[in-house]
């Protein structure tokens, strides 16, 4: 583990120590804002715009949490990454920009005993995803986030283009199985 | 005006049972996020806009338009939010958050190709040719006003540098510049450090103009640069 991520869960520990601490909250934004906007700028290339209010978003859930109190067996880091990036998904939505990894969340909200509602279900879906391998990651994401055509997905990463609608089918079968455990 | 809201209610502890379930186990800063395992992480993105980037990362990022591409988004969102975010967050309100680079400055990536750089006596006193690129924010690379970039800190440049447009993905569009100064001198603390057979790690900065831009607008960057006593190198 990086000395930046050791710093990082240390802040946020103090922030479920004492949530309404300003400054620990500070301490924590100065850690965690570069990295997760590095995640974030990668998620969405279009327009980095989005990004930042994805982050405002993001920040007021984690507060929430902060107050909940930390639970054992929760990485809180690689979890606060899922709901800024599922933050991000929202803003797209807000001004209406196609999002086509909505069909990914359909095995989350199909059986009515576990149905997760939207939100619960994008950062589901981002925390399974982070546990595929990156080019799987990098793939899911490009195509169904950022909107990359196939050809340039195929540039990228050296392969023929009939190859990638293959590519992206076994790495959807990967997460599903990861959503469905 | 109040930009983000907090959005539908989440069930915090159905996720939560989610989130330990479905954990990665690596740490999620410290992976790539590129199209494989050798691009940069978050953790390597942020750390070559605050350092510069040498070596293995620069020849990769030279040669991956995913990372230039990654990079290059990253300066464009600011590091630090503003003084009341957190406050206002507090309150369930977020103020709108200015990045204070975007009105005057176009921050570059600044690349060298080896972390650490072997100059003689002679060479530091003004005879230093050397070669570095930049990764732009701006988009527009053409409109560099290539004869206003100059380094200073440790390495101070002297002449106009010759540019070499990079388009890494054939697509029309420079994805960086590799600059080549003719000739150049340390600063004098370096030269100092090298006379007496000592590495010293120091700072180059990095600055020039834009054409055509309607306000003063000026590209700045920096990197950390080791420097030793070539001879010393030769010999060890």
């Amino acid at each position: 583990m990086s000395d930046n991520t050791a710093a990082v869960r240390s802040a946020i520990a103090r922030c479920f120590a004492d949530p309404q601490n300003e400054a620990h909250l500070r301490q924590f934004d100065e850690l965690f804002r570069p990295l997760v906007m590095a995640i974030l700028v990668s998620l969405y290339r279009k327009d980095t715009a989005f990004v930042e209010d994805a982050y405002q978003s993001a920040f007021i859930k984690y507060i929430r949490i902060f107050e909940n109190g930390r639970k054992d067996g929760v990485v809180y880091d690689a979890y606060f990454v899922a709901i800024a990036k599922n933050s991000l998904l929202d803003e797209l939505r807000r001004k209406s920009k196609q999002v086509h990894l909505d069909e990914m969340f359909s095995p989350l909200s199909s059986t009515p005993s576990s149905a997760l509602n939207e939100q619960e279900a994008g950062i589901a879906f981002f925390q399974a995803l982070s546990t595929l391998d990156r080019r799987c990651q990098f793939l899911i994401e490009s195509f169904y986030v950022t909107g990359m055509s196939q050809e340039e997905l195929a540039k990228r990463l050296k392969v023929q283009a009939q190859s990638v609608p293959m590519l992206l089918s076994r790495c959807r079968e990967g997460l599903k199985s990861r959503l469905k455990k | 005006m109040t930009k983000a809201a907090a959005g539908p209610e989440i069930d915090v502890g159905r996720i939560l049972e989610i989130a330990e379930a479905i954990a990665p186990e690596t740490s999620v800063f410290d992976t790539s996020l590129g199209i494989d395992d050798a691009c940069l992480s978050a953790e390597k993105q942020v750390q070559v806009l605050h350092q510069g980037v040498h070596g293995e990362d620069a020849a990769h990022l030279m040669g991956c338009a995913t990372c230039a591409e990654n990079v290059r988004n990253l300066q464009s969102v600011s590091f630090k939010s503003n003084r009341d975010f957190v406050g206002n967050a507090l309150k369930r309100t977020v103020s709108e958050n200015v990045n204070p680079f975007k009105e005057e400055f176009f921050p570059v990536v600044l690349a060298f190709p080896e972390k650490m750089m072997g100059v003689t006596e002679e060479e530091g006193r003004g005879s230093l040719a050397f070669t570095c690129s930049i990764f732009p924010v701006s988009s527009n690379l053409d409109e560099i006003d290539v004869s206003s970039i100059q380094t200073s800190g440790a390495i101070v440049s002297e002449g106009i540098p010759t540019a070499e447009f990079i388009d890494l993905n054939e697509n029309g569009s420079i994805d960086f510049v590799r600059l080549t100064f003719p000739k150049g001198h340390l600063a004098d603390r370096v030269q100092q450090a090298i006379g007496r057979n000592q590495n010293v790690v120091d700072t180059v900065r990095i600055d020039g103009n834009f054409f055509r831009q309607k306000a003063k607008k000026r590209l700045v960057g920096q990197a950390r640069i080791e420097f030793a006593n070539r001879i010393d190198l030769s010999q060890s």
